[in-house]
């Protein structure tokens, strides 16, 4: 078997969406030679699954499994289709058959992206990208995240060599807000530490509040803050409004717990104030198992960006009626369509409702009545994801010979099957 | 197969042809002057008394792309009162202010419309721009490539770099994002905000790059000139929306040295500040100063009243105006050492004196200047208003009683600060095609569109002639795109998947090392992967790449 090398690879496995890995295919075994990440190498590298589709456990040939599928979704009242692991390309077939059987579309990370949408939806806010915060932030204020989920954050965009508009590396200030974070990134190369205010996670939004009375010079001393605590606010705050660009990063998917927006509302009101006399931004660290794809996708055909329902024919947004997890625990949906390209997304509810699951490397669903294995974007074949600023959209490559289907064509066919 | 359309009114200005009786002929997807001997008319559609123009050329909409997307999400109010229905042959989807790209692409179709472009998109965010116009059926699109506020640019620019090297670099930009024109908005201020500076005329320096707008808007004409772009730099000037912003715009024509240049919703860019409430109409000054020069052009970028949302790479003042915000909601980004983005809702009240003059200040600009090859109709869409406004926007230039009657129920101080109420001209409709269709495609560079001469593309409008003309505009009786009947009396009847409009300006490749070398130090996403190749954008689901011939230097 030959051995070829890939470069410039972007990374499908974590909404960074890196682009600068070198992967080598040897075989069909890849592996990661250069920029990698342990959540990389362990997509990277897993093996390909077999390209067997089932139903109800009994191996089939692709035609019989999406006809199998297709005869299902046919007899559905209100089939719910979510995980939504899927790229670009995927996500504008899941629209389509969404449309197509009137169906309910919510991902598999739609609690996290709602703390978001629900802040945007109500009072919008001032943002950043990757490469401004490369470049620009003098200071970063993680809230309620140590970003360790995102192992290259730090090597990228924070104590990267030569930014443009800082005098020198590692001249940036960096401070927590949260409990039991790993801040051990955060030390400078020259060893400088970081500042650390700790908070229980249901406090954050508190604690941004007394910080934002402290921005707008209101001399806020709720009772139950401790002498300490005040302080250590008040020297954040400081340091916020000396900084030229403060850029408050965090992780939606972290903030759970009742009302997580909260948070992120107290955190892009202390950047709107900010504002008023200098410059901040926010960035949020989002969007795995492509997200923000599908947001995108879901927002420019629907003009929602998710938990959308087609039930009535025409697109409906309603975040908590259409919740997948609700629909799935009353039983008002009948149907579960998952697709989980990528592996790595929460496994499949275990319903007693008929289940289609399109499924990546890794992908367990002995229970499913249909299970089509497919390819994972970026891996096993090419197409393009929307990284965690919303902004940039990077094109995956297709680094190995396979047999398994991508998600969209799957998808395709079965919204062909499904047409009158 | 031929298809004939017979017995109706030809205006095709680009031809010179205004309002006389013709056959048109169509042959796979082409007008033809007439078929050969042994060919027969397979179908003779009878268009007596019909008026018939080129397909519509929208010159500057924002269909597609980042801030747009955020304008949707931001917004489900918008939608929700507009919900669209599928159809046999048509998808579901929403309208109003920021449609979804499905109905975008059927409403401008069922209004005439078979070509549009997006007028601000930001390079790194190109792969977007150009999927949602994929996924914007009917008709065809392209983009113009926003520059001027990059970082590298800006640092070439204080270091002095050669006509050459910027000319490169250009080039480059129009081929990686697939670009049709450039476009620069409040030329270096979206950079200038990020370092905090709130306000940047035409020779305020970047307190970073010590660069101004006016070097910029002159490299950037230099470098679109030098290439042969058919389309003139696209400015979007500074100070939009400031009173007494109209001396910066009159300053700007001058700063190009005679080059072309299009100013973009000007209506915006020309406020005095006259009168007790320190805002006045410049429209007299800039149209005056537009029919003097030959070398610029303009659209209007007319407001019309009600609902809608801004959306802008001016973050810059955008941020400034987030205080109008209605609903109290808006949007600010700083992109990728590229550009940026401010989205702010915005209602546009017609008893509001301020909203009242800018909508008077449009129309005077549309009236008072002479040449209609240089003014395009635009709304700024969804800037000014939804692009669903333009037949409304069509009988108020063509009906002066209409318009009269529609400026006694404004703002009352609005009406008398304005000279509308003195200006009797009416648009014909020869006129009419030339701001829609012909001069677009003549600013563009498109040599088969926009008119219907033999070889054009069969891109055409069938209008019944009703003396409303704004019912008239609203729904053609039929809309051909590349020959294909598309659609009858307003509903869609064969789904079109457009191309793409390109230039392709040759460049010297030293430029890719030195990008190369700028993107691995600075950015996070690599040259090879910020390129849009052609199997890409084509399986994006475009029926083709346009790249259309650059002018000889």
């Amino acid at each position: 078997m030959t051995k070829t090398t890939h470069k410039d690879v972007t990374c499908p496995f974590c909404s960074l969406h890196c682009d600068d890995l070198v992967v080598d295919n040897d075989g069909g075994r890849l592996s990661v030679r250069q920029n990698g990440c342990s959540r990389a190498r362990r997509g990277f590298e897993r093996p390909s699954p077999a390209p067997a589709p089932a139903v109800r456990g009994r191996q089939v040939s692709l035609d019989e499994a999406v006809t199998a599928a297709a005869r299902l979704l046919r007899r559905a009242r209100l089939p719910l289709i979510s995980g939504l692991g899927s790229d670009v390309a995927g996500s504008r077939a899941v629209m389509a058959l969404a449309e197509r059987c009137r169906a309910v579309i919510d991902h598999c990370a739609g609690d996290a992206a709602l703390r978001n949408l629900l802040v945007l939806q109500e009072q919008g806010w001032i943002m950043t990208t990757l490469t401004e915060v490369r470049n620009r932030a003098d200071f970063i204020l993680f809230v309620g995240t140590d970003a360790g989920r995102y192992p290259r954050f730090f090597e990228r965009c924070v104590w990267n060599d030569k930014p443009l508009f800082l005098a020198r590396q590692g001249e940036r200030g960096i401070a927590y807000l949260g409990q039991r974070l790993n801040t051990r990134a955060g030390v400078s190369p020259a060893g400088t530490r970081p500042l650390s205010v700790s908070c229980p996670p249901d406090e954050i939004a508190a604690y941004l509040s007394v910080l934002l009375a402290l921005l707008k010079d209101y001399d806020l001393a709720p009772e139950d803050l401790p002498a300490r605590k005040r302080k250590q606010l008040r020297d954040l705050a400081g340091r916020l409004q000396a900084a030229d660009y403060p850029v408050l990063v965090w992780v939606p998917g972290e903030l759970d717990f009742d009302h997580g927006e909260l948070a992120v509302e107290a955190a892009t009101a202390v950047i709107r104030e900010l504002n008023r006399k200098g410059r901040a931004a926010g960035l949020s660290l989002a969007g795995d198992h492509g997200t923000a794809s599908f947001m995108n996708v879901c927002t420019w055909q629907s003009g929602y960006p998710l938990r959308v329902s087609y039930r009535h024919g025409v697109p409906e947004y309603d975040p908590w009626h259409f919740a997948g997890t609700r629909l799935l625990q009353r039983d008002q949906a009948d149907l579960l369509l998952w697709i989980a390209a990528y592996g790595f997304e929460p496994p499949v509810p275990d319903t007693d409702m008929p289940t289609i699951v399109l499924g990546g490397a890794g992908t367990a669903a002995p229970d499913a009545d249909v299970f089509i294995p497919v390819g994972t974007p970026g891996v096993d074949h090419a197409g393009n994801l929307f990284r965690t600023d919303s902004v940039v959209n990077l094109p995956l490559q297709g680094l190995r010979e396979t047999a398994l289907p991508n998600a969209a064509a799957v998808l395709q066919r079965l919204e062909e099957a499904l047409r009158p | 197969m031929i298809t004939r359309l017979h017995g109706g009114m030809v205006y095709d200005p680009r031809n010179r042809v205004d309002g006389e009786q013709r056959d048109i002929y169509i042959r796979d997807g082409r007008i033809i002057a007439r078929p050969g001997q042994n060919e027969t008319i397979d179908r003779d559609i009878d268009v007596t008394g019909r008026v018939i123009m080129a397909g519509g050329i929208d010159i500057h909409s924002h269909i597609g792309g980042g801030k747009l997307n955020i304008a949707r999400m931001m917004l489900p109010e918008d939608h929700r009162q507009d919900p669209v229905k599928a159809t046999a042959l048509t998808r579901a989807g929403c309208g109003h202010a920021a449609p979804s790209t499905l109905t975008t692409g059927y409403r401008y179709a069922a209004m005439g419309y078979t070509t549009c472009f997006e007028p601000a998109m930001l390079p790194v965010n190109a792969r977007q721009a150009h999927l949602e116009m994929a996924d914007t059926p009917m008709i065809d699109t392209g983009a113009y490539a926003m520059l001027g506020s990059d970082d590298f640019l800006l640092r070439q620019l204080a270091r002095g770099a050669s006509p050459e090297a910027v000319n490169d670099y250009v080039a480059w930009i129009l081929q990686a994002t697939q670009a049709m024109a450039i476009k620069v908005v409040n030329p270096g201020g979206i950079n200038a905000f990020k370092f905090n500076q709130r306000k940047l005329d035409l020779d305020d320096k970047n307190e970073h790059y010590g660069v101004t707008p006016r070097q910029i808007l002159k490299a950037l004409t230099s470098a679109v000139t030098e290439l042969g772009v058919p389309h003139p730099l696209h400015v979007h000037g500074c100070n939009l929306g400031v009173p007494g912003n109209l001396d910066t715009t009159l300053m700007t024509m001058d700063a190009v040295e005679g080059r072309p240049l299009h100013l973009t919703h000007i209506q915006f860019h020309s406020y005095g500040r006259e009168g007790d409430r320190k805002f006045s109409s410049g429209a007299a000054e800039i149209a005056e100063k537009v029919n003097r020069l030959d070398n610029i052009s303009i659209d209007v970028g007319q407001v019309m009243f009600g609902q809608t949302v801004t959306a802008s790479g001016d973050t810059m003042m955008q941020y400034h105006s987030h205080r109008h915000a209605h609903p109290d909601k808006w949007v600010c980004m700083d992109i990728e050492c590229d550009a940026g983005c401010g989205v702010v809702p915005f209602r546009y009240r017609d008893k509001n004196f301020v909203n009242a003059l800018q909508w008077c200040i449009g129309l005077e600009l549309f009236l008072l200047v002479d040449d209609p090859w240089r003014i395009f109709l635009t709304t700024d869409h969804p800037n000014g208003a939804p692009f669903t406004s333009y037949p409304h926007l069509i009988r108020l230039l063509m009906d002066s009683s209409f318009r009269d009657d529609m400026l006694q129920s404004i703002n009352r101080h609005a009406r008398e600060a304005s000279r509308l109420k003195g200006i009797k001209r009416e648009y014909s409709l020869y006129e009419i095609a030339i701001i829609t269709r012909a001069g677009p495609a003549a600013s563009l560079g498109l040599a088969d569109r926009g008119h219907l001469a033999p070889g054009a593309a069969a891109d055409i409008t069938v209008y019944k002639d009703r003396k409303d003309r704004q019912k008239m505009f609203e729904q053609p009786e039929y809309v051909f795109k590349d020959g294909v009947m598309a659609v009858h009396n307003g509903r869609i009847t064969a789904i079109h998947t457009g191309l793409t409009h390109t230039v392709k300006p040759d460049y010297d490749r030293n430029i890719e090392r030195r990008l190369k070398t700028w993107f691995e130090r600075y950015h996070t996403i690599r040259p090879g992967n910020f390129r849009i190749p052609d199997e890409e954008l084509i399986g994006y689901g475009r029926s083709g790449i346009d790249s259309h011939p650059l002018k000889k230097r």
